[in-house]
């Protein structure tokens, strides 16, 4: 073996409906220089046909290999051998934790994307909205008329990561408050807090920032959380002033 | 749909008071280590130099809210962990009770303790 030629052992997550779950090994000869979902490709095509995962683009567009590699959460597109094994070494593959397993790899993620929808979730945002708003803004026309899609690719790694969404399926979690935080940022809706404002939305968080850390779009739905809690804050005190304002 | 559960257990004005809590423990803490190191002339070396540091007005009083602020915080972020457990409103509303307890207790101990130091007087 040689440097552009490792042999790794490849424990990948094994359940179907209602069995048990279970690690197969499969010691795979590979460039360390290529990706993780490339290896469990090649395991699907030579090995084991019945092994099930998700993947469409293969460059991090679409969010649909989200898997967790060696316990961290990754896109595994462009996850490089190198960078999670050595030659001789072992990569542990597994599905996305907080969502109930379908088959193998995939996770069935219907209730987060429902979550998104109610959060208002917008695939398209005017450049002047898409982007975190300490970053320096991309160019930008004067009347903002330029539209790019929103950093969140929906790959619920965030979720997976988030140690409070593994005490609670009823946590709204990092993803989904994300997406309202962008939403109430665009449209200044104030139902929106009003649906975060929860002990299962922005209060349950712990401030982990997990989500941050495995996020590969630079979402920081951490920073989003608070910038809820902020907003929120914000309107409940406006509230009460509005309130005495009426009263006289 | 997702339906808000507006449940009591957690909102704003807990976070709040965490938040202004956790605050204000950084600041007397800042407070407290200055006057103690360095404004107690030569700092506070023994026993009687704690007696007669105690019987300033300011220092008895900073110290009982310091401990307020500190109990206050400390039950809410464990109050917080505890929710994770999902308990239910039956059993939250026993912890709730046992945190409030504790907290008073605390306290009470805490700023008896207080005047106890004070009652000595400067001389030992």
């Amino acid at each position: 073996m040689n440097e552009t030629h490792w042999r790794v052992t490849f424990e990948i997550f094994r359940q179907k409906t209602g069995q048990p779950c279970h690690f197969d090994e499969y010691v795979m000869d590979v460039d360390p220089d290529e990706y993780v979902l490339d290896v469990v490709e090649r395991i699907w095509a030579y090995n084991d046909r019945s092994l099930t995962f998700r993947h469409a683009c293969h460059h991090s567009t679409c969010g649909a290999c989200g898997m967790r590699v060696n316990s961290v959460e990754k896109l595994s597109c462009i996850t490089p051998i190198r960078e999670v094994a050595r030659n001789g070494g072992k990569v542990r593959v597994e599905p996305l934790r907080n969502f109930p397993v379908l088959s193998d790899l995939v996770v069935d993620m219907g209730a987060f994307y429902l979550r998104l929808d109610d959060a208002k979730f917008s695939q398209v945002a005017s450049l002047k909205d898409a982007c975190l708003p300490f970053e320096r803004k991309q160019q930008v026309r004067e009347d903002g008329s330029y539209e790019r899609l929103v950093d969140c690719l929906e790959c619920g790694m965030c979720i997976s990561a988030c140690p409070v969404a593994l005490t609670t399926p009823e946590y709204l979690g990092p993803g989904v408050l994300a997406a309202a935080q962008h939403a109430f940022h665009q449209s200044r809706d104030t139902s929106l807090l009003d649906l975060v404002d929860d002990q299962d939305g922005v209060w349950r968080c712990h401030s982990a920032y997990e989500c941050t850390a495995v996020c590969p779009s630079n979402v920081d739905p951490g920073w989003r959380i608070m910038d809820l809690r902020k907003n929120i804050l914000r309107h409940q005190i406006s509230k009460i002033f509005s309130r005495r304002g009426q009263s006289r | 749909m997702y339906t808000s559960s507006k449940k009591p257990q957690e909102g704003t004005f807990l976070w709040l008071l965490k938040i202004i809590a956790g605050l204000l423990i950084i600041i007397i803490l800042g407070i407290h280590f200055y006057v103690n190191h360095l404004v107690a002339p030569g700092g506070l070396l023994s026993y009687s130099n704690v007696l007669a540091y105690y019987q300033n007005p300011i220092i008895p009083i900073m110290e009982i809210i310091f401990l307020i602020f500190v109990v206050t915080h400390a039950l809410l972020g464990l109050r917080s962990i505890v929710l994770d457990l999902n308990p239910s409103q039956a059993v939250l509303r026993w912890i709730n009770i046992g945190f409030v307890l504790i907290g008073a207790i605390a306290v009470i101990y805490g700023t008896w303790l207080v005047f106890f130091v004070v009652a000595k007087g400067s001389g030992a």
